[in-house]
């Protein structure tokens, strides 16, 4: 018996499984690079949650490791993910569609929000063409602190006062911020998603009770 | 340097995963060591008796989507089986109004058809000539 298309879709219960099978069918889209880009955000966002989900067995590791980690189920889902190609330098991530349509990505460990604007600039100056096909990309933003809201909301909010942005919003539930920005060589928009992936692990369960008053 | 021979080089470079990068391999070998009428419709199925693999499995499924996507050495399309048994290939008009709104019209009586993915079958192409020829 030969395999249907339901039947495949069926065995696919997780996002990378379905992520593979839209990527296999890309090119019977009516726009394969916009839905490249979409398939990317679903993968980001499916992987910095993973990421999340194991944060007691990844405090300690480096911000490579961490990308690394970052992108093996993007890998296993058939993307042409790489981790520090060289694209106008050693870009942290760079996921193929084909040779002209690439998405950038840069990944930070957060320790202060002068160094994510770093992260930024290299991405939208540096290693970004500027061209179409490389407008579209991420900022993976490993937040080890408190409150992941909170940076998230106050790295857009420095990001606002440092950079021209022509649009910036962020999704309360998501964490997700979107910023547009002008590419200086190119003139054209540069559009980043900023992800967090969020690792703060301190649990309190753990720590003795607190003995009660009076006793 | 051949088309084939940069996938191979590329696929070593991009995938850490073993089992994905043999079973690219092996699809790209078949491909260029076979008759190339023989590649112009290869189902599932097929590259699971080819590669013996069970033909859902992950890892078969990330090596076409690799295949498929970044390296273009395999093309995506379907089969539509009406009722009747009737088989009808798709063109690819035909599979991206599908795939934008999950329906599917009888390309015989016009109808819609309902659950169309239970009635398509995918299958794969590859061009042996292509995979040969000068990067």
């Amino acid at each position: 018996m030969e395999v249907t298309w339901k039947q495949l879709h069926d065995r696919a219960r997780t996002i990378p499984q379905k992520l593979c099978l839209e990527l296999a069918a890309l090119h019977l889209t009516t726009n394969p690079h916009s839905e490249f880009v979409k398939l990317v955000h679903r993968g980001m966002v499916w992987s910095t949650r993973e990421l999340a989900r194991n944060k007691n067995i990844i405090e300690g590791m480096t911000e490579d490791q961490l990308t690394l980690l970052l992108l093996a189920p993007l890998k296993g889902a058939g993307f042409a993910a790489y981790h520090d190609a060289n694209v106008g330098g050693h870009c942290d991530i760079s996921i193929e569609f084909d040779d002209d349509v690439v998405w950038l990505g840069e990944a930070k460990k957060h320790a202060s929000y002068g160094d994510l604007l770093g992260g930024f600039r290299q991405l939208a100056d540096r290693y970004s063409s500027g061209l179409v096909g490389q407008l579209d990309g991420g900022l993976v933003i490993y937040v080890f602190n408190k409150n992941a809201k909170s940076v998230m909301e106050n790295w857009l909010a420095y990001l606002k006062d440092n950079v021209a942005l022509k649009s910036c919003s962020f999704d309360e539930s998501s964490l997700i911020g979107l910023s547009v920005s002008q590419h200086v060589g190119s003139g054209n928009d540069i559009i980043v998603c900023h992800y967090p992936a969020v690792l703060f692990h301190d649990p309190t369960d753990v720590q003795p009770a607190p003995k009660r008053k009076g006793i | 340097m051949r088309r084939y021979e940069k996938i191979e080089q590329d696929v070593a470079r991009l995938l850490s995963d073993q089992e994905v990068a043999n079973y690219c391999l092996g699809i790209v070998r078949y491909v260029i060591s076979h008759d190339e009428q023989l590649s112009r419709h290869l189902t599932y199925r097929h590259l699971g008796m080819i590669l013996e693999v069970d033909p859902a499995s992950d890892a078969l499924q990330a090596a076409i989507s690799v295949l498929c996507s970044r390296f273009k050495a395999l093309q995506l399309h379907m089969e539509f089986f009406d009722d009747q048994g009737k088989v009808f290939n798709l063109n690819d008009d035909e599979l991206a109004y599908f795939f934008q709104t999950g329906q599917l019209t009888h390309p015989y009586t016009g109808q819609n058809v309902p659950e169309p993915s239970e009635h398509l079958v995918p299958y794969l192409s590859a061009s042996k000539s292509e995979l040969l020829s000068d990067n």
